[in-house]
């Protein structure tokens, strides 16, 4: 389902037009002059993608990319008008690998004592074929939430996070954490990774929204400076 | 209504960004570079120059108005950036008429023009037309200059790096500072470092388009950048 956390859409789009093709009759004039050839498929036709901002009214983006790209189908009008629909639910459902969050000092934490924590996560590719097209959708880790599980809640924020230097260790840092209370807590982070996605090579095409993904959430034990658990 | 266009070219010397900039609108800048002489020192090997004037107050009109000398003569050709050497006379993009207007237009035709004054200071070296047209509050501007002083110091050059405006748009509504507002979908080649012993490296450009988002008050000597900065990439 969609995820909304406040991000705003992205600024610009894309949208591809046939040529050399009027009412499905190929122009062969036209299609000689073409750097490449749309044969891995049936009913390969070629399409110039045109991009600009969406505050300007479409018909006047102008193209974008060297060259044509291929769609595979008799109907590209079709493709274009359902294909966003299936990538943004094949974006949403995507196998996404989580990622993981560790912390400073551990195993042992203690209370009042900043505990920095930082999550590692990955950008990561999708191939699939949707309506026949190849489809490639990448994704990257963009926004964080954290739950440290004394009713605390930080985020989302752009910020993973990173490792301290052994001798910082202790230090507050952006997502560092202070638990004022000893006892075992369940910590979690939700990750909010952005998307984009291509056709048959194409242009990546901003997706809107984000997709949720949740490393495995930890239980952490603290303890008081003469109570080490 | 827009179409690609294909600025000439600027070039700067330049040392490298920190590595993991990844995607980075190098306009935004490089906020790892070492060694980094003033951008002002930097002499770009184009036959143009501007006189630059002393740094503008808070203030967002112009105490000054710079006019660069004029274009190289007709008879000398522009010869880009090689391997070898810096691009030689380098044509100073000329303001179009529509870029004087205080209209949503001439704000629109402006931004297309800051961009190419942009490549033309990444071609030669030289950032002075677009210091003539922008504040100091532009930080987008000040990441620009640092990367040219990189790029032109010690007789290094730059190749690449042009900046191509996809698109602009301005809604031309008066911010609460007396600014019109106007948008930018860019892209930008790679950036490519040379001194006369070789080749220093290269930063990427970004191939997948940025916006960014261009502040400028209009004033009695024509419109003035007072922020630029990346909204999305």
């Amino acid at each position: 389902m969609p995820v909304d956390v406040g991000t705003p859409d992205s600024l610009y789009g894309f949208y591809y037009r046939p040529v050399c093709f009027d009412e499905n009759n190929g122009d062969i004039d036209c299609l000689a002059g073409q750097p490449v050839e749309c044969d891995a498929a049936p009913d390969g036709r070629y399409v110039w993608w045109h991009s600009g901002l969406k505050t300007t009214p479409r018909e006047t983006w102008p193209r974008y990319g060297e060259t044509p790209t291929c769609i595979y189908t008799a109907d590209p009008d079709e493709v274009a008008a359902e294909l966003v629909g299936l990538v943004l639910t094949e974006f949403q459902t995507a196998p996404i690998e989580p990622g993981r969050f560790a912390l400073q000092p551990s195993p042992f934490s203690l209370v009042n004592m900043p505990t920095n924590l930082y999550v590692e996560a990955q950008e990561q590719a999708f191939d699939m074929t949707l309506l026949g097209q190849n489809v490639r959708i990448e994704v990257r880790p963009t926004e964080y939430e954290w739950n440290y599980g004394d009713g605390t809640i930080y985020g989302p924020s752009s910020r993973p996070g990173g490792p301290l230097p052994e001798e910082r260790m202790g230090d507050a840092t952006e997502t560092s954490h202070i638990y004022e209370d000893p006892g075992d807590y369940f910590v979690s982070v939700a990750v909010y990774y952005s998307g984009k996605y291509s056709i048959n090579g194409g242009p990546m095409i901003p997706i809107d929204g984000r997709a949720l993904a949740f490393p495995r959430r930890r239980l952490l034990a603290y303890g008081n400076l003469n109570h080490v658990p | 209504m827009f179409r690609t266009r294909d600025l000439p070219a600027a070039s700067v010397s330049g040392r490298l960004c920190a590595a993991g900039l990844a995607a980075v609108l190098v306009l935004g800048g490089c906020s790892g570079s070492g060694n980094e002489p003033d951008a002002e020192a930097a002499e770009g090997s184009s036959s143009s120059s501007s006189s630059v004037g002393p740094s503008r107050s808070a203030s967002a009109a112009p105490t000054e108005s710079v006019s660069p000398t004029a274009a190289p003569t007709p008879s000398a050709a522009y010869k880009p950036a090689t391997a070898q050497g810096p691009a030689e006379n380098v044509p100073l993009p000329v303001m179009p008429e529509l870029a004087k207007q205080e209209s949503k237009e001439g704000l629109e035709a402006f931004a297309e023009y800051w961009y190419a004054l942009a490549n033309y200071g990444y071609e030669t070296g030289d950032p002075a037309p677009v210091r003539a047209v922008s504040a100091e509050t532009c930080f987008s501007c000040i990441s620009y200059y640092r990367v040219l002083g990189n790029g032109y110091a010690d007789n290094d050059w730059m190749l690449g790096a042009r900046l191509h405006v996809q698109d602009v748009s301005s809604n031309f509504v008066k911010t609460a500072e007396g600014a019109y507002q106007a948008t930018t979908l860019i892209l930008q080649d790679e950036l490519q470092y040379y001194s006369p012993s070789g080749y220093l490296g290269s930063d990427p450009g970004n191939t997948i388009p940025g916006v960014q988002l261009m502040e400028a008050v209009f004033t009695p000597t024509g419109w003035y950048v007072v922020t630029l900065e990346t909204i999305e990439m």
